[in-house]
């Protein structure tokens, strides 16, 4: 139905927050970050959005693996935390314009009997107040979170077995 | 049981925003009155002041992240007329074309993802389950169809403002960008599959009004004046028209330009809430309540302006009687409607040559230091009136949204139910469901209406003459 061509993604990295509230702008700097380093690559879709809503489920379903990096207020041991998400049958009694990730992959499961390998890549902030811009902190955080995640998906396309994928999953080195 | 007690449900959970239910009962442990609270605040109108006055499209709209179109166009054509311009041909039917997509995506989210765990799985199903997730496990095609036409919608608006939400399309004086030609060609093929689902949505809500024909009747269902904007042949115009209010007998009150708002509509404070209370002047409050969103809009409507939802609203016509229009589930069932009229008129919008003009905007300086935009919100009216200074730096603005225009009438739903499920104190199961679902017949928007921020499950509170604590009953 979509005016939207349904195109063929295998990699999704979504980053999500306000940029208008400086820190939680972090995920959508990553992937202005990312586009100069994977925009060209085919089979991979960037995307910046203010939250994760549940139509993202609709275009999610010929993903094999979804990263999704916020801003966290949660201290960090490395200022930042790879970690797998499960699926969660569940959604917020409040509404439904916006999900946790758990939820959206519980969604796509759900939905279209689907479970791409899904990771949040958390990055600590530390300026949440109103204006624009990372403080220098968080960018310096946001900056490695890019790098790793373009690390993973090299590795994705040269090997999809390595076990160093975890390694970084689990935030081991 | 003989002291006069106080309930209170807090918070409200699938509508937007948050908010609180306060039931106050009497000597005899019978319901005296409800007051559903907005608890939230956020102070657009004041912290606007000051700023140019073009700024107030990309400003306002982020009051809302269901309804920012809805906020952007209001206030644009606010800025149009303080400019005092007639924006290009283009340009508006662009601006209407936004606001369709806005409707659909809005009306779609609603019907299907908020209002469906109610009507599908039914009032007295277990909360836990009564939500989308309970509806994808029961009824997984349908949920899929309300995501891809919710979709639809969205991509409408991408394809004009750059973005599903926020986007950045309407200005002083038109709009940003054109409508490409093939991303034209490619809305038009999403057609077809929309208007099945809403057919769908359609069928569904008349059958289900039909079989609970005792429950429409009864539930939270009174006479009211509607409102709405209507075109000359008096159909329902989401983007511009007369501002047309009729009693509860559909018979016209008043109809005026909306620009006079002033003159009919003024607003009421209470101490408990920080969402106003409009009311029709020449009733008073709270006597002059009315009601807007679909149910005020086709009640307040001769016809509609598209041929299928012409021939539904003649069906719901012939079924909304002998008081039947009061219904305030029949929100549900206009809201289909509605649907069905949008996506007819955003089909006729790309259908017509003119909307890949490139003349789209028009240029000036300030002409006036006032301006009212008024259009219709998928909930219902949405006023921006703004007052600028010589240099067009706001000095004031008043924000009247749908919420706001339904709170006496939201109140007195959550009474009429409480009146019901509430006797000698003791509270029948099923009440806490029957109240939510009372308000989430107005899809309110508490965000939007306090231009405001917040949070909502469900608590209820029962206090003692002295205003005391005596019983708490809670959802998380």
């Amino acid at each position: 139905m979509s005016a939207e061509k349904s195109e063929s993604f295998s990699i999704w990295i979504i980053g999500y927050g306000n940029p208008h509230r400086r820190d939680d702008g972090i995920g959508p700097y990553v992937v202005e970050q990312l586009s100069r380093d994977l925009g060209r690559e085919t089979g991979i879709a960037l995307r910046s959005l203010h939250q994760l809503d549940p139509v993202l489920a609709e275009e999610l379903q010929g993903a094999e693996v979804v990263i999704l990096v916020d801003a966290t207020v949660k201290p960090l041991e490395r200022g930042l935390l790879w970690t797998r998400v499960q699926p969660e049958q569940q959604v917020s009694p409040y509404g439904m314009h916006h999900l946790k990730p758990s939820m959206l992959a519980g969604l796509l499961e759900s939905l279209y009997q689907r479970s791409p390998t899904t990771w949040l890549v958390s990055v600590e902030g530390n300026d949440f107040g109103f204006g624009e811009g990372l403080s220098l902190e968080a960018q310096e955080k946001a900056e490695r979170a890019s790098s790793e995640i373009v690390q993973f998906c090299l590795r994705e396309f040269i090997d999809k077995g390595q076990g160093s994928i975890n390694d970084v999953a689990d935030g081991s080195r | 049981m003989a002291e006069p007690r106080k309930i209170t449900i807090n918070p409200v959970s699938r509508v937007e925003g948050h908010g609180k239910v306060v039931i106050h009962l009497d000597a005899s442990g019978e319901v005296e009155g409800a007051q559903f609270h907005v608890t939230q605040f956020r102070g657009y109108e004041r912290f606007c002041e000051g700023r140019p006055f073009e700024e107030m499209p990309v400003i306002t709209q982020r009051i809302c992240g269901i309804c920012p179109v809805s906020h952007q166009l209001a206030s644009a054509k606010a800025c149009d007329a303080i400019l005092g311009v007639e924006i290009p041909e283009t340009a508006k039917l662009l601006r209407e074309l936004e606001h369709m997509g806005q409707f659909i995506q809005s009306h779609a989210l609603h019907f299907f993802y908020l209002a469906s765990p109610d009507l599908l799985l039914g009032w007295d199903s277990d909360p836990a389950k009564r939500n989308v997730v309970g509806v994808i496990g029961a009824f997984p095609d349908l949920a899929k169809k309300g995501i891809r036409l919710r979709k639809f919608g969205q991509d409408i608006i991408k394809a004009l403002g750059g973005k599903k939400i926020h986007p950045a399309f309407a200005v002083p004086g038109g709009v940003m960008n054109p409508l490409a030609k093939e991303d034209r060609d490619s809305l038009l093929t999403g057609f077809e599959e929309a208007f099945e689902t809403a057919r769908i949505g359609l069928d569904f809500i008349k059958d289900w009004v039909e079989k609970n024909l005792e429950e429409v009747r009864r539930f939270a269902t009174y006479p009211s004046n509607y409102a709405g904007l209507v075109d000359e042949k008096g159909c329902p115009n989401m983007y511009e028209g007369k501002f047309r209010v009729v009693g509860p007998d559909r018979k016209v009150l008043a109809e005026f330009d909306p620009s006079r708002y002033l003159d009919f509509i003024a607003e009421h404070v209470e101490p408990w809430s920080y969402l106003k209370f409009p009311f029709f002047k020449p009733q008073g409050y709270p006597e002059g309540c009315y009601r807007v969103g679909p149910l005020g809009r086709l009640n307040a409507a001769d016809a509609m302006s598209t041929p299928k939802a012409d021939q539904a609203l003649r069906a719901y016509r012939s079924l909304a009687r002998e008081g039947l229009e009061g219904g305030t589930l029949m929100y549900h069932y206009t809201r289909m409607i509605e649907l069905l009229n949008c996506l007819e008129r955003a089909q006729t919008l790309l259908k017509d040559a003119r909307i890949c003009g490139k003349e789209i905007r028009i240029t000036a300086d300030p002409a006036r230091e006032e301006g009212v935009g008024v259009i219709e919100a998928p909930r219902g009216t949405l006023i921006h009136h703004y007052q600028v200074d010589k240099h067009g730096a706001i000095r004031k603005v008043n924000l009247i949204v749908a919420t706001g225009h339904n709170n006496i009438a939201m109140n007195r739903s959550v009474e009429l139910v409480a009146k019901e499920y509430i006797h000698r104190g003791e509270v029948r199961e099923g009440f806490l469901n029957r109240v939510e679902g009372a308000i989430r017949c107005y899809d309110p928007c508490l965000s939007c209406s306090t231009h405001a921020l917040g949070q909502m499950p469900l608590l209820v509170q029962i206090f003692d003459p002295g205003q005391q604590l005596v019983t708490e009953l809670k959802r998380d």
